[in-house]
């Protein structure tokens, strides 16, 4: 069992053990503790901790789960120049975010069936579930490949899927610098060929909800989020193409044997400085473009979809906000009083800049970016804050977490009607698969609300608004 | 074997797979009935039988309970189809399941039963009629399956049937708990045997996967997890795929077999 010891509020400290270059760094309140099994989680980020390069801490966030070498909800930043990248510390899902769009209409324009209807038509626009791609388009050549990767959100911009104001509204203004097609296999390509604009399954949404409370009103007012107004939330990521970046990049570092002497395989990991690294770099950035017009697609579509059932103008469905949970970025952040140039891992967590930081758009520069936390399809969901914490280099949570297996949600769910059960609940659901459905039920995740009362306690983001589902798309 | 109550008895495997959630119209036989039959007994007291089964019945060479695909739907018998059952194609080597499915035609012969020795049709009946034939067709999809272990069956009548002695089979894979994606304990004989027992294990998740099952000579782990994630992405590419990659965890254990602990991110 590992040790853990409270150095601050919600914030516990795992000591160094034999191998381990930092200490790990838990975020977590006493009733998540006591609730969840944190053990091989926890035995992740220890292991973690023995990357060379990593720098102050191994860290876990309040939604940490069981991940592919790193644990899900975990952060690393290492020495960008002596430190090592690792696909493992990204996920195979590269650039896997949520976005959250504000509709200028409340609850009552869904009354009825017009909630069905736009559901519906959603459905119809947006492709969601296994195998399900725009196969009407031609699908994407290779200057279309060249140009996601140059141009980041600008191409999708350039299909007229969106409009000029949404870039700043994007991480990292919808572009990773690095990112270079000439690194990508054309397995992947080939895999992404029809997958731009599409949800795909698992954990992956749409969802369209009110905004139930608010909790920081000056903040609210700042970024224009009202209570009882509709909100839209897109989660998805880099769909195949990104899966097999990750796959073809871990097959070329274990045949390298770069795995050699790390506590488990799955860390495997290459200098950052080397020409593994760069290359890995190089294609992540691609795979993180790629998902941004993934999740700018989508939600062009949507707004189609408001258009034509609610006569909703497009523009109108206003972009607050586009985070990333699974990449690694180069920042400077102060270590010990100086600043330094480290790569972040963010895997399951998400940035979390507080006021001041350059990158921001003026409005959140003054606030804080936007931190949009997913909880489950019956609860909520939360709109949170940064506050630019530098004890774990600006991240905050991503999500709730799983509290339970997928194959346990769905045999206790075999044989009960989930779609109307959730109805009851107030949550209409459409999906493809009523399997994926019953694996995704709320009761499969934590209870958001306390994940995210952990990541207040421990001053990493404060609260602003927590978000009710009511119409919801899974794959 | 006179004097004692007589049960109408028959000796076959039982059988998990990914059974549909829904049939059409027919009279479904409940999955935990489900079994693939090696022969009948017909009425015979079991009390009598059983010491004849705890003695000397026929143990098989596998140890590992075989696996196969059920590829193609039946209606039997041909002339006038009173049931709908599915083929079984064996992944696992017939040669060896017939010379077993023999042996045990030959025990039975010793204690005077009369016995079937027509070549075994292996099928797992799923319903019985009245059914449309067409209906079953269309909503048919090839599916895997995998035998858990011998027993002697009694018929309950009602299309159920209940389990009055049998030999388990260790399972060619287990499922167990991963908080986030999917975990298999894989077994095998050999390295062979892992890797396709670990894409069995992914097509009870996802039928049509085994469909992009690569004919090679497997090299080790590595290899393993390699060429699971190519028919992976060939599956992802053409028909698309709810997993995302099989991922590099873990080792080979050598136990009474081959262990290996699969975990598939989702």
């Amino acid at each position: 069992m590992s040790k853990l010891k409270e150095i601050a509020p919600a914030t516990y400290e795992i000591e160094k053990e034999e191998g381990m270059l930092v200490p790990g760094l838990v975020i977590a309140t006493e009733e998540i503790l006591s609730e969840i099994d944190f053990e091989k989680p926890l035995e992740q980020v220890k292991n973690v901790a023995h990357l060379p390069g990593i720098v102050r801490y191994s860290i876990a966030m309040p939604d940490i789960h069981w991940g592919y070498g790193f644990p899900i909800g975990g952060v690393a930043a290492m020495d960008a120049k002596s430190g090592v990248i690792s696909p493992g510390g990204v996920g195979y899902d590269i650039n896997c975010g949520v976005r959250l769009a504000l509709i200028p209409e409340t609850l009552k324009c869904i009354e009825g069936n017009q909630g069905e209807k736009l559901l519906q038509r959603i459905f119809e626009l947006v492709p969601s579930g296994v195998g399900k791609g725009h196969k009407k388009t031609r699908g994407l050549s290779d200057r279309d490949y060249k140009d996601i990767a140059e141009k980041g959100v600008r191409f999708a911009l350039e299909q007229g899927h969106g409009f000029e104001e949404d870039l700043e509204h994007i991480e990292s203004n919808g572009f990773i610098e690095g990112a270079d097609i000439s690194y990508i296999s054309d397995k992947a390509k080939d895999r992404g060929k029809i997958q731009l604009g599409t949800v795909g399954s698992g954990n992956h949404f749409v969802e369209i909800g009110e905004i139930e409370e608010i909790y920081l009103p000056e903040i609210a007012e700042a970024w224009d989020v009202q209570k009882g107004q509709l909100y839209l939330l897109i989660h998805s990521g880099s769909r195949g193409f990104g899966h097999q970046v990750c796959q073809d990049t871990l097959d070329t570092f274990m045949d390298k044997n770069y795995a050699e002497s790390l506590p488990d395989p799955q860390l495997v990991c290459a200098p950052i400085e080397s020409e593994d690294g760069k290359n890995y770099f190089h294609a992540m950035a691609t795979a993180a473009n790629f998902a941004f017009n993934n999740r700018q697609t989508i939600l062009h579509e949507v707004r189609q979809a408001f258009k034509d059932v609610l006569n909703i103008d497009p523009q109108d469905v206003r972009l607050l906000y586009d985070v990333c949970h699974n990449i690694a970025k180069f920042e400077t952040h102060e270590i010990d009083g100086k600043p330094m140039r480290v790569c972040v891992h963010r895997k399951g967590a998400t940035r979390a800049f507080g006021p001041g930081a350059e990158e921001l758009n003026p409005i959140f520069k003054k606030t804080g970016q936007p931190v949009l936390v997913p909880g489950d399809m019956g609860r909520a969901s939360h709109l949170l804050v940064g506050k630019g914490n530098s004890i774990t280099f600006c991240s905050s949570c991503h999500g709730a977490g799983r509290a339970r297996s997928r194959v346990k949600s769905s045999r206790s769910w075999k044989g009960r009607d989930i779609f109307d059960y959730m109805e009851k609940q107030g949550v209409i659901v459409k999906a493809t698969s009523g399997r994926t459905v019953a694996e995704e039920m709320p009761d499969a995740y934590k209870n958001v609300d306390v994940v995210v009362d952990a990541v207040e306690k421990a001053k990493l983001a404060d609260k602003v608004a927590r978000l009710k589902p009511r119409l919801v798309i899974k794959g | 074997m006179q004097g004692m109550e007589e049960k109408r008895l028959f000796l076959g495997f039982s059988v998990d797979a990914p059974w549909q959630e829904t049939y059409p119209k027919g009279r479904v036989i409940e999955e935990s009935s489900r079994h693939l039959t090696l022969a009948f007994l017909g009425n015979t007291s079991f009390e009598e039988l059983k010491k004849k089964l705890n003695e000397d019945f026929p143990k098989p060479e596998f140890s590992i309970g075989p696996v196969g695909m059920c590829n193609e739907i039946l209606f039997l018998p041909k002339m006038k189809p009173r049931v709908v059952a599915v083929q079984v194609d064996w992944i696992s080597d017939g040669n060896v399941l017939e010379n077993y499915h023999k042996k045990i035609l030959d025990w039975l012969e010793e204690l005077n039963f009369s016995v079937d020795r027509r070549p075994l049709l292996p099928h797992i009946t799923l319903a019985r009629g009245p059914f449309v034939e067409k209906e079953w067709e269309d909503t048919f999809e090839p599916f895997p399956a995998i035998i858990t272990g011998i027993h002697l069956f009694e018929s309950m009548g009602n299309l159920r049937y209940a389990s009055l002695w049998n030999i388990p089979l260790t399972p060619a894979f287990e499922e167990f708990e991963h908080t986030a994606d999917i975990a298999f304990q894989i077994k095998g004989e050999n390295i062979q045997q892992l890797y396709i027992h670990g894409a069995l294990a992914m097509s009870f998740k996802y039928p049509p996967f085994f469909s992009y099952l690569e004919q090679k000579e497997i090299k080790g782990l590595n290899d393993i997890v390699q060429t699971l994630n190519r028919m992976l992405a060939r599956c992802d590419q053409e028909i698309g795929c709810p997993f995302k990659a099989v991922s590099y965890h873990g080792k080979i254990e050598e136990k009474k077999l081959l262990e290996w602990e699969m975990i598939v991110d989702v």
